[in-house]
């Protein structure tokens, strides 16, 4: 949806070469109800698993990626920051410069983008309680690159930009058959959908529900466990008689 | 071009103090607070917005109409190799309409 707004069409008409490829079936791969569906706005970042979109020089090496949805000015924000680090892999510099200087511009990027950018890459719900339930279960002493931390506490969780951004700058110049695309975008749930039932409005029959081995969390657990047998219902309101003392 | 590139380049290096250890600290520009009401509001706006299959299905004739969309890695390197021009490389779940 964003790729065909401008200013994200005319970056990517005027200055990009475009490719792209089906997906399904890769191990890093979530799940979807697919693409003939309206579609809905969403927060820069979601979807990691569904999408990514890669800026590569002509020799095949990772400018920059960018998992999920992202919008169409942010989105173009970030084609021009590819655009630069072409120009800078292209420059006549050393390559451990290229290095230093690629993450500089990441991290630099990622300290000065809009606002509304940043308030755009906040986490949709679902997934931010994934990531939650993902640092509870961390042993003592590991990190979580999705949170800020504090005298080694997580303080909040970062914005999907800054995440992406650091995790860019961790690999600098590197070639595309060596991109570990299932560790980049390794953050959220793995089953992905955010249609929130507009298929329902537009008239068309929801898909089936997802099996339940693809569930995660408080979904999963309920799904999963077993039927208790004989247990009896707690009643829904209190007693309105107290019940007679035996002597 | 490569005199101006190389000042973008000194200026990057000279406004960036030191790096410090990845995500340890807040941004300056991304802590909670620094997000004001009107920008939280159009990022709800947005969330909220819903275009149906029809008009998406035309967005997506029009990028496919105006560009030329590659299926193969090894000619659209080709290609960006010959335009002097990086390559939008997307992995994508499902056919090339829908999620563009």
């Amino acid at each position: 949806m964003s790729l065909s707004l401008d200013p994200a069409f005319s970056v990517l008409k005027d200055h990009y070469v475009v490719g792209w490829k089906n997906i399904n079936g890769k191990k890093w791969v979530g799940t979807s109800y697919g693409c003939d569906q309206p579609a809905v706005g969403m927060t820069n970042g979601a979807g990691p698993g569904n999408m990514q979109m890669f800026m590569l020089s002509p020799d095949g090496i990772v400018l920059h990626c960018l998992p999920g949805f992202w919008h169409p000015e942010d989105l173009e924000h970030e084609l021009q920051m590819g655009r630069v680090l072409h120009r800078l892999w292209k420059s006549k510099s050393s390559t451990k410069a290229k290095r230093t200087m690629f993450k500089r511009i990441q991290l630099q990027t990622m300290r000065n983008l809009p606002r509304a950018m940043v308030t755009r890459s906040g986490w949709q719900g679902f997934d931010a309680a994934n990531e939650r339930n993902r640092l509870k279960m961390l042993k003592t002493g590991r990190t979580r690159d999705t949170f800020f931390y504090k005298d080694g506490k997580p303080t909040r969780i970062k914005p999907t930009s800054t995440v992406v951004h650091e995790r860019m700058a961790a690999r600098p110049f590197v070639r595309f058959s060596r991109f570990d695309t299932a560790m980049f975008v390794d953050y959220g749930r793995k089953y992905y959908d955010n249609n929130q039932r507009v298929d329902e409005y537009y008239g068309k029959k929801p898909k089936e529900q997802k099996s339940k081995a693809s569930m995660t969390g408080k979904r999963a657990y309920k799904a999963k466990r077993p039927q208790e047998k004989g247990k009896k219902k707690r009643p829904t309101s209190r007693p309105t008689s107290r019940p007679t003392r035996k002597r | 071009m490569m005199r101006n590139s190389a000042l973008i380049l000194a200026a990057c290096s000279l406004l960036i103090p030191t790096l410090q250890a990845q995500g340890q600290t807040e941004p300056p520009g991304q802590t909670a607070a620094a997000t004001s009401v009107p920008e939280r509001m159009s990022s709800r706006e947005f969330r909220g917005l819903t275009v149906p299959g029809k008009k998406v299905e035309e967005n997506v004739k029009r990028l496919t109409k105006e560009m030329h969309w590659y299926s193969s890695l090894g000619s659209a390197l080709a290609a960006g190799r010959s335009q002097g021009k990086p390559v939008l490389w997307i992995h994508a779940l499902g056919d090339l309409k829908g999620f563009l």
